[in-house]
């Protein structure tokens, strides 16, 4: 555990921007409800907790990336079921590109300093 | 045994242990502190609210479960901590509620501060702001409202200075202070030892740390008892002099505009019959190029908006509002400025109608073969509708009871010496005008009557400015020109109309009537006192002397 407060911010950074790319990508597999949404991100272990989620999903939606529809559920009020827009989908294939692009980049950087040694 | 709630969130009913209950609240309280003023607030908070209620339905399933300390600790551990909420990198909103907290989040110790409820609202929130303010269901201040509209809507203004006045609790925090603490005594008595309490505190922390130790306890307490006590006295006397503002400010502002477009201004009772004189009138009389609704809203800028303000200013104090909201008061001020600009426009207007003035004088010399003694009276009225104790405005009249206007003037009269051997009676007409040949106009226009018979001379108690004619501050002026030797007798009703006649005795007006005066050399005397003899003996070697 890290206790350098600097780290923690860049840490938190990145995993709420990946959480936004993340969110979608679920999305677009298949109309999610809250629940559905964390408990995939939690299988992928990237979620530590709800909260974050909420006001995500929010700004996503007033953005005009997600829609919601009301879903009849058999137990209990209808669950608000999340929809990807067309927007979210291009605005999610951008991320797919950035993210696939850093991840060489990240790679490549790392890479040469490890190769001469081995 | 353990006391257990019901809830309802996000759609379902749970039962969950009291103290559980209160970790749960003051966690939800805390997450909308920090969502305050976020665009889309409700939202999030309804979905957190349905995503505590997914996780307590895996606890509890069914109706008869009571969700537990543990269980709800286990829901916010999922849910995340208050500040996982905040996405601001810097956190500031997470401090400042963890502060607030630390300072002690309690209901009983937050001040209740008067907010318009945006959630429970009819029109503008006020009563419901209200209600949550008095503790009192805001019903009853909705029928307040309606009922006070009865009387020249007061209600509505009252209602509206208040919309403008309170703002609107927008943020979860202003919401919590809306329904902050209760305010009865008992809980201004808690207050009260609380803060002394956190002094005394602060004192003896002080008295330890510091040389300080020859104090008594019991003259210190004395000490900030006492200050309490003045602070407590200076609020009430706040709070009444804000009271005094609202009624003041509220009660001249309706007044005024009730009579500006209402009518029934001025009723002023009189035999029995109430006249209605309203601003209206005096506007119908003054003579003026402008129509009636641009002088009355000039007014209405001039004098109304410092009495709203007044009433404006009272409801602040009073319910302790602390806002800027500039963009009110400069607009009242403006409107304010506006309005004075306008009505020295309409005055200067107006008083260009009485630039120039004019005088028209006519004389008649009375029979050279009438006794010595001219008696003055006052003649009967003439005209049905007039009766002296209508509106008087300074020696001037106005009546309304024929439906038309008709201004009714209050002529002067005076006793001078003359030079020659008559007595005359002289008329001096004056008015003012824009011009001095309309001013000539006015006063030819003047109607005043009188009547001679033998030597009894009866004026009017007044002129007439025929109907349609403006007030232009036309007046009459009667002179009895009277010759050393010649007396009068002034009747006891003259005292109407006589003005300043100057007499030896420099008696007043009121004592002059009922009472024969004599022409002297020196002046006007009465008759059988020792001048008198003195004069009378001067007239009739005079007299002889004519002969």
């Amino acid at each position: 555990m890290s206790t350098n407060p600097n780290t923690e911010n860049i840490k938190s950074q990145l995993r709420k921007g990946l959480l936004e790319y993340c969110i979608l990508s679920v999305l677009e597999q298949k109309d999610s409800y809250a629940s559905d949404i964390i408990r995939k991100l939690k299988e992928a272990e990237l979620i530590v907790v709800e909260g974050t989620l909420y006001p995500l999903l929010t700004r996503q939606k007033n953005a005009g990336l997600l829609s919601y529809r009301w879903e009849e559920s058999t137990q209990g009020p209808p669950r608000k079921y999340y929809i990807i827009t067309d927007d979210g989908r291009s605005h999610l294939s951008e991320l797919h590109e950035e993210w696939t692009a850093l991840n060489r980049s990240v790679e490549k950087i790392r890479q040469p300093e490890s190769a001469p040694q081995n | 045994m353990k006391k257990s709630i019901r809830i309802h969130i996000g759609g379902y009913f749970f039962n969950i242990d009291e103290e559980a209950y209160k970790i749960l609240e003051i966690w939800l309280k805390k997450v909308q502190l920090i969502l305050t003023g976020k665009e889309s607030y409700k939202e999030i908070i309804e979905d957190i609210e349905s995503g505590i209620a997914e996780h307590f339905r895996d606890t509890a399933p069914d109706e008869t479960a009571c969700l537990s300390i543990d269980d709800v600790e286990k829901t916010i551990k999922i849910m995340g901590y208050p500040e996982d909420f905040d996405d601001n990198e810097e956190k500031t909103a997470a401090k400042e509620v963890e502060e607030r907290f630390a300072e002690g989040f309690d209901d009983t110790k937050r001040h209740r501060r008067l907010f318009r409820n945006p959630d429970e609202r009819l029109l503008g929130g006020v009563c419901s702001g209200l209600g949550n303010y008095f503790n009192i269901d805001p019903v009853i201040f909705r029928l307040i409202f309606i009922v006070a509209l009865i009387f020249w809507g007061s209600g509505t203004l009252i209602y509206i200075i208040l919309w403008i006045v309170t703002p609107e609790a927008k943020t979860a925090a202003q919401k919590l202070e809306m329904k902050g603490q209760r305010v009865n005594i008992s809980n201004i008595e808690k207050n009260v030892r609380q803060e002394f309490q956190a002094v005394r505190k602060g004192f003896s922390r002080w008295t330890k740390t510091d040389q300080y130790s020859n104090l008594t306890n019991g003259l210190e307490s004395i000490l900030f008892a006492l200050v309490k006590i003045i602070k407590i006295a200076l609020r009430v006397i706040v709070i009444t002099l804000g009271a005094l503002m609202i009624f003041l400010g509220i009660t001249v502002f309706l007044t005024f505009v009730v009579g500006l477009f209402a009518g029934d201004f001025l009723p002023v009772n009189h035999n029995g019959n109430n006249i209605n004189f309203t601003i209206r009138d005096i506007f119908e009389v003054l003579p003026m190029n402008l129509s009636y609704f641009t002088v009355a809203l000039a007014l209405l800028l001039t004098i109304g908006i410092p009495f709203f303000m007044i009433a404006y200013s009272g409801f602040r104090i009073v319910f302790n509002v602390k806002r800027k909201f500039k963009i009110f008061e400069f607009s009242a001020l403006g409107l304010w400025i506006i309005g004075i600009g306008a009505s020295l426009y309409i005055a200067f207007q107006t008083l260009t109608h009485y630039k120039q003035n004019y005088a028209d004088t006519k004389s008649y010399v009375l029979d050279s073969t009438a006794s010595d003694t001219v008696y003055v009276e006052l003649a009967k009225k003439y005209d049905p509708d007039f009766d002296f104790s209508d509106i008087d405005f300074n020696a001037f009249n106005v009546n309304k009871s024929v439906g038309e206007w008709k201004l009714y003037g209050r002529p002067k009269l005076t006793i001078e010496r003359s030079f020659d051997k008559n007595i005359s009676v002289k008329f001096r007409y004056k008015s003012s005008g824009q011009t001095r040949e309309m001013a000539a106009e006015k006063c030819k226009a003047i109607n005043y009557n009188w009547t001679q018979k033998d030597s009894l001379l009866s004026f009017f108690p007044y002129f007439i400015i025929p109907s349609k004619e403006k007030f232009y501050n036309q007046k009459v002026e009667t002179v009895i020109m009277l010759p050393v030797g010649k007396a009068v007798h002034l009747g006891e009703l003259t005292e109407q109309i006589i003005w300043d006649i100057p007499n030896i005795e420099n008696e007043w007006d009121g004592d002059m009537v009922g009472k024969t005066w004599i022409m002297t050399e020196n002046g006007l005397t009465q008759a059988g006192t020792k001048v008198k003899k003195k004069s009378k003996h001067q007239t009739d070697s005079e007299e002889d002397e004519d002969d």
